[in-house]
């Protein structure tokens, strides 16, 4: 072997070790860094109830909702609102309090039109806040609640986005009031494209996932703006594929579409299924379901 | 010792198949580095769970679309070399065993290509619209050249019996061209013909249900079993087969996918800060993927080391040379079958033990409370010394032990390196000898 190719192999084999301490230095202070994080998601004791209002709606869309709550419960739940701008950047009002284990959290968007475009753009943004909130706030939990088209973005968000959570955070419950899953259609029949697309994408729900639709009924066939049978649709979604699908009618006062989040009994409905029940909050404890860490880039192949 | 085991391989050498074996991968070597580099890529940099792309931060400063776009390219250009790889490798063992036997090497070839189709269509699925047609994939690609190798050394056989002598020559007329293709048609139908068997034989059979069920067994065994000894047989087994040239058991029972097991055992760690006592101490994957694959599957970093420290045929350095930085990362498929690694008789016992053996020292480490066991989870392309170290949430003495690993690995790799020159010496004398001309060395 000629005496040149002898030495370039030991330069070869000096380099990788010297390459492999050098990586070394930055996994070591990376692998630290997520670990921790790791534990301290593990730990956290955080269950927020995060809130997406309604086509046209900004994110003082549920101050009535909440400060009702707030009142039936005797338990102060703080209030954080986001707004994301058409540009992805955010903006945040109110806060969340220290020692606050369950905040609500309102997403709304600068572009609040209605349609299915719009959905997407809308669940695209709210992926951004939602990414910005699980860095700030470690929680591994959290309940979902969508007025209107807010249902409309959860499915798709779920549907889209959510696969690059579910190792470290879960959804528990969610859910939606005054939902058209299949937009303004009287007749269940005849499927939207939305409806289709998300039937068709349904397997990516999870199937760990407690679901409540919850409808007006104004008439006997509509709160006034969405049909009944078009909020009923969300059942070819998530029947057959969540834990449970619950589905309820909220007639009398307030049953009108935009009055649905002042509803006493959707109130009452709020409090009794979506937060978290008294022996719940007793005997809650760090997730024992942490699959892995989190990425600094977040899966982008669909 | 040295001396039964120079002979044996030598004996397995001159055997025709291992010959055709040798000769096929050598040819196909380029394939497999360039392949395995673009692997290197996609796994290792351009992924989103991969080490560089995370410690380089690439989210926050490299543009989404030159991440995307090298991402596709990468994962593309390796798809494709390594799942049509059973193509060029069946079509050079036909070749080369046609060429032994002086028949004409290019139609056995051919044949032997179209035969591998005909064994892994999908007669049930045929799709008469859009002329597109279902092949079991996975046959077809490198995880299993075994089957290639096989079909193609059949193929070749069929030439022997039943095509005519054949010399090539540099200038052919056409006289010659129809006389070499009328010569093919007997040779072409026998081989057609088997290969329709075949691929009916394994629709029939629902080959393809009965693999993924195998495939399962592994997977489910690799995640769940917590018995070292039950494990110890099966990755043996595994890697038996993985070098014969089939991947899919060794990537199943080692699939890096998390499991109840090691959710437990994270989950744990998580809790306590360390993972000293978690649950499941002696979860074999989990060994195996700190202390077992320095490299890839056969500690194949150790013997591509051993290989550039004291081997002299320079186009093996060479391809060691190259295949370097890949399997530094685990995309090792450039240096199996570009060494060759896969069907090497002389490579077979330390392919399999090594791993076995460093599993047994690092299990027994752990019994003795030196080193904790790996629960954190890791980045892929993480290079291999570096795997424990960083499963362990930074133990020190894990390093150490994988470290110490990895020397003795590449200390018992270097006498079977220098065996490896000696069957080469021999190899080229017995050509020689014979007045053989010595195919691509």
């Amino acid at each position: 072997m000629p005496l040149n190719s002898k030495r370039k192999n030991k330069f070869i084999i000096i380099v990788t070790l010297a390459f492999l301490v050098i990586l070394a230095i930055p996994t070591f202070f990376w692998m630290k860094n997520t670990n921790k994080i790791m534990a301290e998601r593990r730990k956290s004791m955080m269950s927020p109830v995060i809130m997406i209002p309604g086509s046209s709606a900004t994110t003082n869309r549920f101050n009535e909702l909440v400060t009702l709550l707030n009142k039936d419960t005797h338990r102060n739940h703080s209030l954080l609102k986001i707004e994301v701008q058409t540009d992805g950047s955010i903006k945040y009002s109110g806060k969340i309090d220290r020692n606050d284990n369950e905040p609500f959290i309102v997403v709304g968007f600068e572009n609040n039109r209605d349609g299915y475009s719009n959905i997407k753009k809308q669940a695209r943004w709210f992926d951004i806040a939602f990414n910005a909130l699980t860095e700030q706030y470690k929680f591994n939990n959290f309940k979902a609640f969508g007025h209107s088209n807010g249902g409309l973005i959860w499915t798709y968000w779920l549907e889209h986005y959510y696969d690059q959570y579910e190792d470290e955070i879960s959804i528990k419950k969610l859910m939606t009031l005054g939902t058209p899953y299949n937009f303004d259609e009287t007749n269940s029949k005849n499927r939207t494209l939305m409806l289709n697309e998300f039937i068709k994408n349904k397997k990516k729900i999870p199937s760990s996932l407690i679901v409540y639709s919850i409808y007006g009924g104004e008439s006997y066939d509509s709160d006034g703006l969405v049909p009944e049978s078009s909020a009923e649709a969300g059942k070819y979604i998530f029947q057959n594929q969540v834990k449970h699908y619950t589905a309820m009618t909220v007639t009398g006062a307030d049953a009108q579409h935009s009055s649905l989040p002042q509803n006493k009994e959707v109130v009452q409905v709020i409090e009794q299924y979506l937060l978290n029940t008294q022996k719940e909050r007793e005997n809650q404890q760090p997730a024992n379901n942490i699959k892995r860490f989190e990425l600094n880039s977040k899966k982008k192949k669909k | 010792m040295e001396n039964i085991v120079l002979r044996a391989t030598l004996w397995f050498r001159k055997k025709i198949f291992f010959r055709i074996t040798d000769q096929t991968l050598k040819m196909v070597m380029p394939l497999a580095i360039i392949g395995s580099f673009f692997q290197f890529l996609w796994r290792s940099v351009f992924s989103d769970d991969s080490l560089i792309s995370n410690i380089c931060y690439f989210d926050n400063w490299m543009p989404d679309s030159v991440y995307n776009a090298a991402w596709y390219a990468c994962q593309g250009l390796s798809n494709v070399i390594f799942n049509t790889m059973g193509l060029f490798v069946v079509y050079f063992a036909a070749h080369f065993t046609a060429k032994t036997y002086h028949k004409d090497a290019q139609m056995a070839g051919l044949t032997g290509m179209l035969s591998l189709l005909l064994c892994t269509y999908r007669f049930k699925q045929p799709d008469s619209s859009n002329l597109q047609m279902n092949f079991n994939w996975r046959s077809l690609g490198v995880q299993s050249l075994i089957f290639a190798l096989v079909v193609g050394y059949i193929v070749g056989l069929i030439f022997r019996f039943l095509g005519a002598d054949f010399r090539h020559v540099s200038h052919e007329d056409s006289k010659r061209i129809e006389k070499r293709a009328f010569a093919a048609f007997k040779p072409l139908v026998l081989s057609l013909t088997l290969g329709l068997i075949v691929g009916a034989l394994a629709t029939i059979v629902q080959f393809e249900v009965v693999a993924s069920n195998i495939y399962q067994f592994f997977q489910n065994e690799g995640q769940n079993n917590l018995n070292i000894w039950e494990y110890v047989p099966l990755l043996i087994l595994a890697l038996v087969l993985n070098w014969m040239g089939m991947t899919q058991p060794i990537l199943q029972l080692t699939s890096n996918s998390s499991s109840a097991t090691t959710v437990a055992n994270l989950n744990y760690a998580l809790r306590h800060g360390s993972s000293w006592n978690v649950p499941n101490k002696f979860l074999g994957n989990s060994i195996y993927q700190s202390y077992g694959r320095f490299g890839g599957s056969g500690l194949t970093l150790a013997l591509l080391i051993a290989i550039l420290l004291i081997y002299k045929y320079q186009n093996t350095v060479r391809v060691a040379r190259w295949s370097f930085i890949p399997t530094l990362f685990s995309s090792n498929q450039g240096a199996l079958v570009g060494i060759p690694i896969i069907l090497n008789p002389l490579y077979l016992v330390p392919y399999v033990f090594l791993p076995v053996l460093n599993i047994l020292i690092a299990a027994s480490a752990i019994a003795l409370g030196w080193v904790p066991t790996s629960a954190y989870p890791i980045l892929t392309g993480t290079p291999g010394p570096l795997v424990a170290f960083i499963g362990t949430n930074g133990n020190w003495n894990a390093l150490i032990l994988s470290l110490l690993l990895f020397v003795m690995d590449i200390l018992l790799y270097l006498p079977v390196v220098k065996i490896a020159a000696k069957v080469e010496d021999e190899i080229t004398r017995i050509n020689e000898r014979e007045g053989r001309e010595v195919a691509f060395e």
